[in-house]
């Protein structure tokens, strides 16, 4: 149901006020950049655990590519409960840190973004592999860098397909090299967003590996493309380089997580 | 109403009286009807009887029966009946018995007002006049086959007059198709003939005064006279006849003529016996009573002196003795056996049968003699003749095995032995000659069995250790297990060859069988580690999946399976087996095996037990833990060197 509210966004594309849009799209130069990113997701309860994400982002610099300059840091976190073993929703807050990455600008360097944000995941083994929809929506406030700009108010709206593909084993269990591959689609809405709904378009291939079963680790290359906010008819492009680490500490105690997996009973 | 209350006294006074007579007279008389038993015997019984100074004392008329309908239709009934008179508890006056044993033709028929039933089976009937416990008078006992509720056939009768218990006059016993008539002195001893008349034969015993003189037997055409006593004699006693009479005869007369006596005379006062017996039984039973009839004979009394006795008593210990090993030695079954193989256990075992036949066996006769109390009847030169028809045995026993020479056997110092002597000197020697002789051969023959066992014993145990060292290798061969456990079974191999090797060494000493006992369960005890140690990479994959837990991957959004308790299942993998195995591969003595055994199952056993245990401190102790010695006591077990 999501996934086509998400197709009917698209509609009809127009430029944002005051610009005009190109005969043909435009698309500029990628940008490389370098995510670190950890997931956190520490159990608190039989049915509800704690959702706490921190990414360092970086980008390309003048001189540097990749990692010459910090863009973001971020911090999502979110109370999760547990419907079942394959189905878990989220909700709570973002707190971003955007840097100024303009090098000419002689703006602020540094300004917040808020987020409200929630989640739906549904996961489905398929073969000896499990695959995943993802549904999250934001509810988001940003601000320009320069020192009057008057924060923006924008809903995103995003679903991402992801599989996990054990490569060393027959199935997902610790000391497993998977692959992951995984494809993103991130539209906005608002006033804001005149001629582009696109916001991102993100086709990622990770690997990872499984230490145990609180502990993976994961590498990958995501390549993307949206509309810029300015003008529907140019697209910006990213290479990024990913590195997650994925952690699952369980704080209860020992009698309470008796039976650590049957959420039924 | 005024005269009636005026008379109310003496009323009161008539009915006490009748009241309690019988307890003013002191001596009252009960009767008894109700279920009874005498010896084998159960029925109703109806009796009267006095209690005086406690006791029971029968009195008066006595009725004991039971006879069964429903058993007699049913199948068969032993009926019985016994009724007469006692008085001050000695059975007197008129008696009967009756016993009986029926079937019925179940047929059923009314006659009269009563159903009658016709029987077959066997009625016996005692009846006759009893004084104070003894016969008096006429008594007739008599056994009869009963067809159709009719005597068909008298079995057996016997009618003997008594004064006093004493048999009178003239007596007549039937038994079968023979009949026997004599007489008796007024004192009950027996004169002149008895005769009993068969088919077609007769037997007759000549009495004179008591004195058995003759006794002619056979038919009309072949008659054979058997002298008995036809000297006069001096010293005599009168004894009954009866079993210890026959026995007396037999041992005065050759076998031949005991023999023929067999079925005579003899058989038939056996048979009159019996019954008397039996109603002698039941009688003493319900009070004193002497009711065996008292056949009496004179015979000619020699009694043994004191040296005799005691050496009577020295046979009897010999013989007792030497009758023992000789039992032992035929009944063994490994002599039996070892017989077969071995000629001179064979020529000892013949040699040991040829003593029980004819030193043995007489020897036992003169224990039978004494025992029936006839020894003081015969003169010594009857006996020795009786029990050595052939003469003494030679102290030179021989024997022939097969078509070979003759061997013999003697004792080294049988001079010592005087068997020419008077006649229980003389048996008194033979019975130490058989024993002595029985006594060495069954040194030297238990002592051939005991080496015979022996030698078994280490072929059998031999075989043994064979086998294990197989079933070993066998272990080895097929184990999957490699690196460091396939080492330390080649160590466990090498060891077992080792100490099999070391054995098969040794001399044939005292010791040896003792080692290979030993043996036999050291490499037992290597058998089980080798099982143990190749049993050991399953154990850890057994442990190994017992010590996991299910847990849910958020990311993943699956179940996996989790290791726990590390530091556990670390020691053990990475400090304890290393370190038996170590063990194992150094210095493997059997001492040491067993010790290897006992960890090895007590360590698997405490790690199933570690698994649900709270092990937070233990963890904690683990910690970078290495010394195997120090984990053992931190797990609770016995290390090696304790």
């Amino acid at each position: 149901m999501w996934v086509v509210t998400l197709f009917f966004l698209i509609g009809t594309v127009q430029a944002q006020e005051g610009e005009v849009l190109p005969s043909e799209s435009e698309y500029k130069d990628p940008k490389t950049k370098i995510w670190f990113n950890t997931y956190g997701n520490i159990r608190i309860s039989k049915r509800l655990f704690w959702d706490a994400q921190t990414h360092f982002r970086f980008e390309e610099s003048k001189n540097t590519p990749w990692i010459g300059q910090i863009g973001q840091v971020y911090n999502r976190h979110a109370i999760g409960y547990i419907y079942s073993k394959k189905v878990n929703f989220s909700l709570g807050g973002v707190l971003r840190v955007n840097f100024n990455t303009d090098e000419a600008s002689e703006d602020r360097s540094v300004v917040p973004e808020f987020r409200i944000w929630h989640q739906y995941q549904f996961a489905m083994p398929l073969y000896n592999f499990m695959i995943y929809h993802r549904l999250r929506i934001e509810h988001r406030w940003t601000q320009d860098f320069p020192d009057e700009s008057e924060y923006i108010f924008r809903n995103r709206w995003r679903y991402m397909f992801r599989a996990k593909i054990p490569l060393s084993n027959y199935k997902l269990e610790p000391k497993t090299l998977y692959v992951s591959p995984e494809a993103e689609l991130i539209m906005q809405s608002g006033k804001a967003v005149v001629a582009s709904p696109m916001e991102d378009l993100r086709l990622t291939a990770t690997l990872g590996y499984i230490l145990t079963p609180r502990l993976t680790v994961a590498a990958g290359m995501m390549y993307s493309q949206g509309q810029t906010l300015e003008n529907g008819g140019i697209y910006k492009q990213n290479w990024t380089m990913r590195f997650h680490v994925y952690f699952s500490p369980d704080i209860r105690k020992v009698k309470n997580k008796l039976p650590a997996i049957h959420f039924e009973d | 109403m005024k005269s009636t209350l005026r008379s109310w006294p003496l009323i009161v006074l008539i009915f006490s009286m009748l009241c309690f007579s019988p307890s003013i007279i002191g001596q009252e008389e009960l009767h008894y009807t109700g279920p009874f038993q005498v010896g084998n015997y159960t029925g109703e019984v109806d009796y009267t009887y006095q209690i005086t100074n406690g006791d029971t004392l029968l009195q008066g008329p006595f009725n004991f029966r039971r006879s069964n309908l429903g058993a007699l239709l049913n199948q068969k009934d032993k009926t019985f009946s016994f009724s007469g008179d006692f008085i001050d508890g000695y059975p007197n006056g008129p008696w009967q018995f009756l016993f009986g044993e029926f079937e019925s033709d179940k047929k059923t028929e009314v006659i009269g007002y009563q159903y009658r039933v016709n029987i077959n089976g066997i009625q016996k009937e005692a009846k006759g006049n009893i004084s104070m416990g003894k016969p008096d008078g006429l008594w007739t006992i008599s056994e009869a086959l009963i067809a159709d509720s009719k005597i068909k056939v008298t079995l057996f009768r016997s009618t003997i007059n008594y004064a006093d218990g004493v048999p009178q006059q003239s007596f007549r016993i039937e038994y079968g198709k023979s009949t026997l008539v004599g007489r008796f002195l007024r004192n009950g001893l027996a004169h002149d003939d008895w005769t009993m008349f068969g088919e077609g034969s007769t037997e007759t015993w000549t009495f004179d005064d008591g004195v058995l003189t003759d006794i002619e037997l056979g038919t009309e055409e072949e008659r054979k006279s058997i002298p008995i006593y036809q000297e006069s004699f001096g010293t005599f006693k009168i004894i009954n006849l009866d079993t210890r009479f026959s026995q007396l005869l037999k041992l005065q007369l050759s076998e031949n003529d005991a023999h023929s006596l067999q079925e005579g005379i003899t058989m038939v006062l056996d048979e009159n016996a019996s019954h008397y017996k039996k109603l002698d039984d039941i009688l003493s039973q319900l009070g004193p009573s002497e009711f065996m009839p008292m056949f009496k004979v004179k015979v000619p009394y020699a009694p043994l002196d004191s040296v005799e006795n005691k050496q009577l008593v020295k046979i009897k210990n010999s013989y007792e003795d030497a009758q023992r090993l000789a039992k032992g030695l035929l009944e063994n079954t490994q002599l039996n056996l070892l017989k077969r193989s071995d000629s001179e256990a064979q020529f000892l075992y013949e040699v040991v049968q040829h003593l029980n036949t004819f030193f043995v066996g007489p020897l036992k006769k003169l224990a039978s003699y004494q025992q029936q109390d006839v020894l003081d009847y015969a003169t010594r030169e009857q006996l020795m003749n009786h029990l050595f028809a052939k003469g003494v045995p030679s102290k030179r026993v021989s024997v022939s095995l097969g078509e070979e020479e003759l061997q013999f056997f003697e004792l080294e110092d049988s001079d010592n032995y005087e068997f020419e002597a008077p006649a229980y000197e003389s048996l008194s020697q033979i019975a130490q000659y058989a024993n002595e002789s029985l006594r060495h051969i069954a040194d030297l023959l238990y002592k051939k069995v005991e080496n015979e066992q022996q030698q078994q014993e280490f072929v059998t145990l031999e075989a043994r250790m064979i086998t294990q060292i197989n079933q070993l290798n066998q272990v080895i061969d097929s184990t999957e297990a490699s690196g460091k456990v396939l080492q330390a079974l080649e160590s466990i191999k090498t060891q077992a060859e080792n100490n099999l090797n070391s054995y098969s060494t040794l001399a044939k000493t005292e010791g040896k069988l003792e080692k290979a006992q030993l043996l036999v369960g050291c490499l037992n005890t290597f058998q089980n580690l080798a099982q143990n140690i190749g049993s050991l990479p399953q154990k850890a994959l057994e442990i190994q999946e017992l010590y996991k837990d299910a847990v849910w991957n958020p990311f993943m959004a699956n179940i996996m399976d989790e290791e726990v308790k590390k530091r556990i299942t670390s020691a053990y993998h990475n400090v304890l087996i290393p370190h038996i195995l170590t063990q194992v591969n150094s210095d493997l003595g059997c001492e040491k095996a067993i010790a290897l055994n006992r960890l090895l199952v007590n360590l698997h056993n405490r790690m199933l037990q570690l698994r649900d245990e709270d092990t937070v401190k233990l963890e904690r102790k683990l910690r970078k833990e290495r010394n195997p010695n120090t984990v053992l006591e931190l797990f609770n077990l016995q290390s090696l060197e304790k």
